[in-house]
């Protein structure tokens, strides 16, 4: 019997394609009825992709080892939260989890839009539930998540497919593998489904593009509509990279937080684009320019977040010779050259309704400044795209895969990232069109004059190194930049409307919330490229050590006590214990660990921290030898902690970003008001 | 107007050119060829003094650790080439008999690759084929991708 969840998805392929078929003819025909068709198809799609992972969350949890899936990521042992997780665990499941993400993103825009932009809806319909059908039909056809297992009659061979084969029976294992014990861990439990969002929510964007370009109706409206679209996925990427990171620093035990892996990689690059096109539609909303640009980056955006996709979850890059062993590889390949062409054709056909007459008026000018800061995230983004895909490019043309090593993205990255640091406090203050240079003295002196301060104070304290010096001057300025704004415009308030400094703060931000929550999210930028700037100062050490022996690393000195073994649960555990000095004077006494998982037969290393603002300390038990001596590996990461910090400052400043506007709010709330009272007056007569 | 443009455009195309001078120059020197180890014996002398990325899978049995050091030796093989390699820093978890191993370094005059950066796969008995044998059935053994990591 096939599967009632592979069957609910061919229902939501078919019902997918209709929505597209209904909405695009009912455009053309301009008829309302069949427009509104395809919005309830795609509702329908909604649903039933909602019932396909209810579906495998329930054979998951209820350990129906006949699926396939369930047992390559889940087992009985496992803690009901990562049992959650098990959902997005593996391939299948985490393109299911994909599509379904989409459709309840498309479903909420489409609710979200019922009596507006009706000329763009259509499209927007047509095209989100083209990706749907495309993640869809994966499930379908290639990486199926209800694959059974079946076992061949008189024989102990084990087959999986959708369909029973003949001679066969049913097969259902006596327990699962369970998710690998690395991801069990709770940032890596939700790192995924925050990435993914950030992943699919740029569909909203895309479509509504898409849907102005194939409309014509090319003016501000789909840009204004997508602003809050754009935000929402731009910052879960960005946080769910910071998760993945922390992840990686908590769990795989080397003392960093990011390698430019391709997989790390997938996410920065659409991030990259994003956050261009967050920054240049500014200029398109202010000064009614670059209309073209938006629309290619925005493309560019979702390209690079179904490209990044493809490069989690096929693992192109990362093996020698993997591509044609992944059988999802064509399919993504067909859909990207899809995404690529089809866009391009329609924005050249639009070519001439798009173009302005307007131009820049001075290189100095806050429409420069945006340009250039276009020009580096988009530099930053091809250099990190060439080095991904330089194995597949070489594979191509010369037949063996090369690699670029991680110096070469340090390398490129670390200048092109300074200089946007730079812009971060440049851009915001100069005047559009163009700023005179008196007042570039005026604005620019003071911060100019604090950063200089804080550079003396660094070399005062002996710092030397290039990069860190710069990048630290260059915080000290965006930082009195942002300060000096708050206070002109406190103080601007203050005269004109008679309120406290501190009021006259809050109003400030209340009423132009795009642009003092936008300075808040740079000033979680600056912190973060501060805790970036540690790794200039970090350091790391191994020891062996006998019970009772020390080790000195700059103002630590760790004492070994010994290590005992015990049995817990499905794991065996090593737990060493260490006393911890800091400048001759104990402060704390720590276990590294180090875990073997009996049935994964896989040990997992759990470091151990002393942390503060200022630095961790990283301790790693790397092995326990059998006469209770031990080899340590000890880092000291300065200023890690400001990376994690600086995404709560980020996400304070996008939230604040993304609150409604005090004047529309209040509006609709008068309009609810005045019709409850009129239904109020309506039930008394 | 026409000199505003001019200088404009001057500007633009300086730090474009830039940004690529600086991407192409970060290739120098940070490649390193991607290959198997079979791959690695058929390069002969080309093999040695250059980075190189090399993948095979983890010989059981010939791990030897240090009781006072991280620094580990062992033999990676693939369709019956053998390689040395040595190294020094800590080793991923998922380092075990039979992974999938990838190392990057250097190989020596001497017969073994000095790995300074080591990754390692769990055996995948999943990814190759569609069959497993049922008496020999063993849940632990039959997945075992490590996907989705970061």
């Amino acid at each position: 019997m096939v599967d009632v969840g592979h069957l609910i998805l061919i229902l939501a392929l078919t019902c997918a394609g209709y929505s597209i078929f209904a909405s695009i003819l009912g455009a053309r025909k301009n008829r309302e009825d069949l427009t509104r068709s395809g919005e309830h198809a795609l509702f329908g799609v909604m649903f039933l992709v909602t019932l396909a992972v209810f579906i495998l969350w329930q054979q998951i949890f209820a350990h129906d080892f006949h699926n396939e899936y369930v047992v390559g990521y889940s087992n009985r042992a496992m803690p009901t939260f990562y049992t959650v997780a098990s959902l997005w665990g593996g391939q299948k499941g985490s393109l299911l989890f994909w599509g379904w993400l989409l459709t309840v993103f498309a479903a909420l825009a489409v609710y979200l839009n019922r009596h507006k932009n009706r000329e763009l809806m259509p499209y927007v319909v047509a095209v989100l539930m083209g990706g749907a059908m495309f993640f869809i039909a994966l499930n379908v056809f290639v990486s199926q998540p209800f694959e059974k297992l079946w076992q061949i009659e008189g024989t102990t061979r084990v087959i999986k497919g959708i369909m029973q084969p003949a001679n066969s029976i049913p097969f259902a294992a006596p327990d699962g593998r369970g998710l690998n014990p690395l991801l069990q861990h709770p940032a890596m439990a939700i790192h995924p489904p925050i990435l993914y969002m950030g992943f699919v929510g740029f569909s909203i964007p895309f479509a509504f593009a898409i849907a102005a370009l194939i409309s014509g109706r090319l003016d501000n409206q789909w840009l204004k509509t997508i602003r809050r679209w754009t935000l929402v996925p731009w910052f879960f990427l960005g946080i769910g990279m910071i998760l993945g990171g922390k992840w990686a620093y908590m769990e795989l035990g080397w003392g960093g937080y990011w390698a430019w892996d391709p997989v790390e990689n997938a996410a920065l690059m659409p991030w990259l684009a994003g956050t261009a096109f967050i920054h240049s539609t500014m200029i398109q909303e202010k000064k009614n320019m670059l209309k073209v640009w938006n629309m290619a980056l925005i493309l560019l955006t979702y390209v690079l977040c179904i490209f990044g996709t493809f490069l989690t979850r096929s693992g192109v890059v990362s093996s020698v010779h993997s591509f044609a062993r992944s059988e999802i590889a064509p399919w993504f390949v067909g859909y990207l050259v899809l995404l690529i062409f089809v866009p391009s054709f329609l924005i050249i056909k639009r070519l001439p309704q798009m173009k302005t007459a307007k131009h820049f008026d001075s290189v100095v000018s806050r429409e420069s400044a945006f340009l250039i800061n276009n020009l580096l995230f988009l530099g930053a983004l091809f250099a990190v795209f060439w080095g991904t895909i330089f194995p597949i490019v070489t594979e191509a043309i010369r037949g063996v895969k090369v690699t670029v090593a991680e110096p070469f993205f340090n390398k490129v990255t670390i200048p092109i990232g300074l200089f946007l640091l730079f812009l971060t406090g440049v851009g915001p203050l100069v005047a559009w069109r163009k700023t005179s240079s008196n007042l570039i003295k005026k604005i620019f002196l003071k911060p100019t004059a604090v950063a200089l301060l804080g550079l003396a104070i660094m070399l005062a304290f002996g710092i030397r190194h290039f990069y860190a010096l710069v990048s630290l001057t260059l915080s000290v300025f965006v930082t009195a930049t942002i300060v000096s704004e708050y206070h002109r415009g406190a103080r601007a308030r203050m005269r004109t409307n008679q309120e406290g400094y501190f009021t006259a703060l809050i109003r400030l931000l209340q009423k132009n919330k795009r642009r003092y929550g936008g300075y808040i999210v740079h000033f979680g930028i600056v912190v973060m490229f501060v805790g970036f700037t540690g790794k200039a100062f970090d350091t790391e050490k191994e020891a062996h050590l006998k019970p009772g022996e020390s080790m000195q690393i700059r103002s630590y000195t760790l004492t070994y006590k010994g290590f005992k073994t015990f049995e817990d649960l499905n794991k065996v555990v090593w737990q060493a214990e260490m006393d911890v000095y800091k400048n001759g004077k104990m402060v704390k006494t720590i276990y590294p660990n180090k875990h073997y998982y009996i049935v994964q037969e896989q040990p997992t290393t759990e470091v151990v921290l002393r942390s503060t603002l200022q630095e961790d300390l990283y301790v790693v038990l790397a092995q326990p030898n059998d006469d209770q001596s031990a080899v340590f590996k000890v880092y000291i990461n300065p200023l890690v902690n400001l990376v994690w910090l600086s995404g709560l400052i980020v996400t304070l400043g996008t939230f604040i970003i993304l609150l409604p506007d005090n004047k529309v709010k209040s509006r609709k709330a008068g309009v609810r008001k005045a019709q409850q009272s009129a239904v109020a007056q309506h039930e008394i007569a | 107007m026409a000199k505003k443009k001019i200088k404009i455009a001057f500007a633009f195309t300086i730090i474009s050119g830039l940004l690529i001078w600086l991407t192409l120059s970060g290739f120098e020197g940070n490649m390193q060829y991607y290959i198997s180890v079979k791959e690695v014996k058929a390069m002969g002398e080309g093999a040695f003094d250059q980075g190189l990325r090399v993948k095979g899978f983890l010989v059981p049995g010939t791990l030897q650790t240090s009781q006072n050091s991280l620094e580990v030796n062992f033999v990676i093989e693939e369709e019956g080439q053998e390689m040395a390699v040595r190294y020094a820093k800590e080793l991923p978890d998922t380092f075990k008999d039979g992974a999938e191993v990838l190392v990057a370094g250097k190989y020596h005059r001497e017969g073994y690759f000095d790995a300074q950066m080591l990754m390692a796969k769990c055996p995948s008995k999943y990814e190759t084929g569609q069959e497993y044998d049922i008496k020999n059935y063993d849940p632990s053994k039959h997945i075992d991708e490590l996907e989705g990591t970061n």
